[in-house]
């Protein structure tokens, strides 16, 4: 394992909007963006307001572009 | 309001389950056997789709903390209230401390192994994702999402008629539906018979299957014959040279979808099983005939039957319209 997350992917709770419209955070064809923590202690304080987490969602349009770029990274 | 004295062997929370979530895993869940399910709810006064009790074989014990209507409806389980056997299909009177028993019994001798107990009102647990179904392989929903254990306390909802109308109530007993140790299970081919030999094709309408001790809320096992396939397609070839032929790239799988794992072992998928499949499906069971094999115990035979998609879509129509309200009598018997 590289790294964990302190949020939610599946919440069948759906406290948090972001799970408004499916249990599952994710849809084929997102893409996601991995942040580093600062370390234990932010880990801890989010995972602790996880149902208010503001996960930031953005619509986007496919490109393949997009595709090289994150590759080339 | 009821305490659970004995789980039995498993009791657990179903309503008609939690359909739409196959594409992020989530089964379908609810009763193994809707029918019983819903003519229970009708019988108590409950929406048809109402949340019970699924009890499977013997050992539950319930004791009533409060005066309640119930009724026991699927397998004849040989249930008991206070040592004195409980008619099937019927409405039944509780008064606070009665004993609702399912004994131990010679499983051989049953016909169907899962029996519905419905109350007046409801059974009161979380909805979740839209139902009250208790999702086992997720283990959420229902009650606390597992099966029952000795000590729960089952909460009721309010009853929707008063208890003077539930009484006597019951189903005509021409419209009750046949159990048996011998099942017929009609089914489409596919979507996967181009893959199997003409013969194996045959071979799996002409032979009486038995079924497996592997046999559970997530699909039944059958034992028989093994298939045969045809030569496989260059294109699974290219992709995987030394798979089995019963290998197809993974997809989605329909409730009651019969796959072939390895050729052999026919497995039918329950209403807890899998949302997806690497595995050839020779048929697929009629919408109409799935509690059939939610009723399906080790041992028991079934034959497959072929049917065209016109006349499944039929059959699922008029065993929807099977049960009217003049079904439900009131005078006793």
């Amino acid at each position: 394992m590289v790294g964990r997350t302190p949020l939610l992917i599946f919440d069948i709770n759906q406290k948090n909007s972001a799970f408004r419209d499916s249990p599952a955070l994710f849809k084929p064809g997102d893409r996601i963006r991995l942040i580093p923590l600062s370390g234990e202690k932010e880990y801890l304080q989010i995972e602790q307001h996880v149902d208010s987490y503001p996960y930031e969602i953005e619509e986007g349009m496919y490109s393949e572009n997009w595709i090289k770029e994150a590759m080339s990274v | 309001m009821f305490e659970v004295i004995h789980p039995g062997i498993m009791t657990t929370v179903q309503d008609l389950g939690r359909p739409g979530y196959s594409s992020v895993g989530i089964p379908l869940s609810g009763a193994a056997d809707t029918f019983s399910l819903k003519v229970g709810n009708l019988l108590v006064g409950n929406h048809p789709g109402g949340a019970g009790l699924e009890i499977l074989l013997y050992g539950l014990q319930l004791a009533a903390l409060k005066k309640t209507i119930i009724s026991v409806t699927g397998a004849d389980l040989g249930p008991t209230l206070n040592k004195e056997k409980i008619p099937m299909w019927r409405t039944i009177e509780i008064e606070k401390g009665d004993v609702i028993s399912f004994p131990s019994v010679k499983t051989s001798s049953l016909k169907g192994c899962r029996a519905y107990l419905t109350v007046a009102g409801g059974i009161d647990v979380p909805v979740i994702l839209g139902s009250k179904s208790t999702c086992l392989p997720g283990n959420f929903g229902g009650f606390k999402g597992r099966a029952l254990k000795k000590g729960d306390r089952i909460e009721v909802g309010n009853s929707l008629l008063p208890f003077s109308e539930l009484r006597n109530r019951r189903l005509s007993e021409i419209k009750r539906p046949h159990f048996d140790d011998q099942w017929e299970v009609r089914v489409i081919l596919g979507p996967h018979d181009h893959l199997f030999t003409n013969e194996s094709i045959e071979m799996f309408f002409s032979q009486a299957w038995r079924v497996s001790y592997k046999a559970s809320r997530f699909g039944v096992r059958y034992i028989g014959p093994k298939f045969n396939f045809k030569p496989r397609p260059s294109h699974q070839v290219k992709r995987d040279p030394k798979g089995d032929p019963s290998n197809i790239p993974s997809q989605g799988v329909p409730l009651g979808a019969i796959e072939i794992a390895g050729g052999e072992e026919p497995i039918a998928i329950g209403v807890d099983g899998p949302s997806s499949t690497g595995y050839a499906m020779i048929a697929t069971i009629i919408s109409a005939d799935v509690w059939k094999i939610g009723q399906s115990k080790p041992d028991d035979l079934t034959s497959f039957r072929r049917v065209e998609i016109d006349e499944a879509y039929q059959i699922l129509i008029d065993s929807e319209a099977w049960i009217k309200t003049e079904d439900i009598l009131t005078q006793a018997q």
